[in-house]
């Protein structure tokens, strides 16, 4: 089965808190935030925690039946409330 | 898709090379006949403009490349939702830049697809998070290592086709997302500290616009026009300084940012270097402002210069 829109924005909860540094539970990761205000930079080469979030949010709409569009060219100045409709 | 991306690819260097051919001929003609020339010169310009208009259309329009492990006919029949407990993809973004003169005809050309390929493990995210509605949907557990190769590949050509040059880098990266350090503070290795290992390969020319810059002198024992390959290792951290002080009732914070990378040549069977630090401070009054002192022994790839250099840089994220 699909997700939905409450699925998603609590899976983008817990990945966005996953990359934080902070160690946040899923819960406290704001849904109204744009998330390059969230994710942390870092990384080297193409192996960004911006890029690799990316990567896997797109697997699991995949995985999970829901296909692979074309994500907004300035999604990480989205929130996950403005995201999640764009892409499920 | 893959298949796609490089049809692409080959049609934009079969232009090229036709593109190259028919301007390689001009001097040629123009000798014998000037009624030739004339007519070679515009089917020159017109596969130019064809070949410019093209590039441009998939620099608009690139495609990515993305692969999970239900890649396939595996995606109809749903079987990758079997495939509990592991999974891979891969994420690969073709990038296509022409330079282009002032009356339009194109000067190079380069393409590259950089991305990751990344294994990882999998869970439910019913037993993620609470309150969701699809308990039994499976998702990265990010909990768990993952393993990243980044993947980078390319092709640089000018006009007239007088310099090809081939590049690629693949490494290993691994994240950590939910680890601790040895005082049992959280890390995130992969996004703090960093550690890295790539193979590089590709092939090095002779630059025919030498600077008269010092530091840009190549000290390397890497020959133009000769095959380059290298490991190289990667490894940095940054680290914020628990001290602050104020300025005009401003506080300012620092942080280190160390690094240390390692080239070893393998055609040469020589060793290269590049460690430094960089102090950095927050700018007052502004967000994403800093002021960076840089002490750094080894400029790294591609001069290699092992002298020891000293800086002072800005540093704006947008």
């Amino acid at each position: 089965m699909a997700l939905n829109t409450n699925d998603l924005t609590k899976f983008l909860q817990y990945a966005v808190s996953s990359f934080t540094p902070k160690k946040d539970t899923p819960a406290d990761v704001p849904t109204d935030a744009a998330l390059k205000t969230m994710l942390p930079s870092g990384g080297v080469g193409t192996a960004t925690p911006s890029r690799i979030f990316k990567s896997l949010v797109r697997w699991t709409l995949v995985t999970n039946g829901n296909g692979d569009k074309n994500w907004p060219a300035n999604w990480q100045d989205l929130s996950i409330e403005k995201l999640v409709p764009k892409i499920i | 898709m893959i298949n796609q991306a490089l049809v692409k690819l080959s049609i934009v260097i079969w232009l090229l090379a036709t593109a190259s051919f028919a301007v390689a001929q001009e001097p040629v003609v123009s000798e014998k006949t000037s009624k030739l020339d004339i007519t070679l010169k515009n089917i020159s310009t017109s596969v130019e403009k064809s070949i410019v208009a093209g590039a441009i259309k998939l620099t608009q329009n690139p495609g990515d490349i993305f692969y999970t492990n239900c890649a396939f006919k595996l995606t109809a029949e749903r079987d990758c939702t079997r495939i509990s407990g592991n999974a891979v993809l891969l994420d690969l973004v073709p990038e296509f830049d022409i330079k282009a003169s002032e009356n339009g005809a194109f000067q190079s050309f380069t393409g590259k697809i950089t991305g990751n390929f990344i294994t990882f493990n999998t869970r439910l995210l019913g037993s993620t998070v609470p309150g969701v509605d699809n308990p039994n949907a499976i998702i990265p557990d990010m909990q768990k290592p993952m393993h990243v190769f980044p993947v980078s590949a390319g092709v640089e050509t000018t006009r007239f086709f007088d310099n090809v040059a081939v590049l690629g880098e693949v490494g290993y990266v691994p994240y950590v997302l939910n680890s601790y350090n040895f005082l049992g503070a959280p890390i995130q290795l992969g996004i703090n500290p960093v550690i890295g290992a790539f193979f590089q390969a590709g092939y090095k020319f002779k630059n025919s616009k030498e600077s008269g810059n010092s530091l840009s002198i190549d000290k390397s024992k890497e020959q133009p026009n000769s095959v380059l390959a290298r490991f190289k290792a990667d490894a940095r951290f940054e680290w914020e300084v628990p001290v602050s002080f104020a300025i005009a009732d401003e506080e300012i914070f620092m942080k280190l940012l160390p690094w240390a990378t390692g080239w070893y040549d393998l055609h040469n069977n020589e060793f290269y270097h590049s460690v430094g630090v960089k102090l950095r401070f927050n700018v007052p009054q502004t967000k994403d402002t800093s002021i960076e002192f840089v002490v750094e022994d080894g400029s790294g790839a591609p001069n290699f210069n092992p002298g020891t250099q000293f800086g002072i840089g800005l540093t704006v994220v947008y």
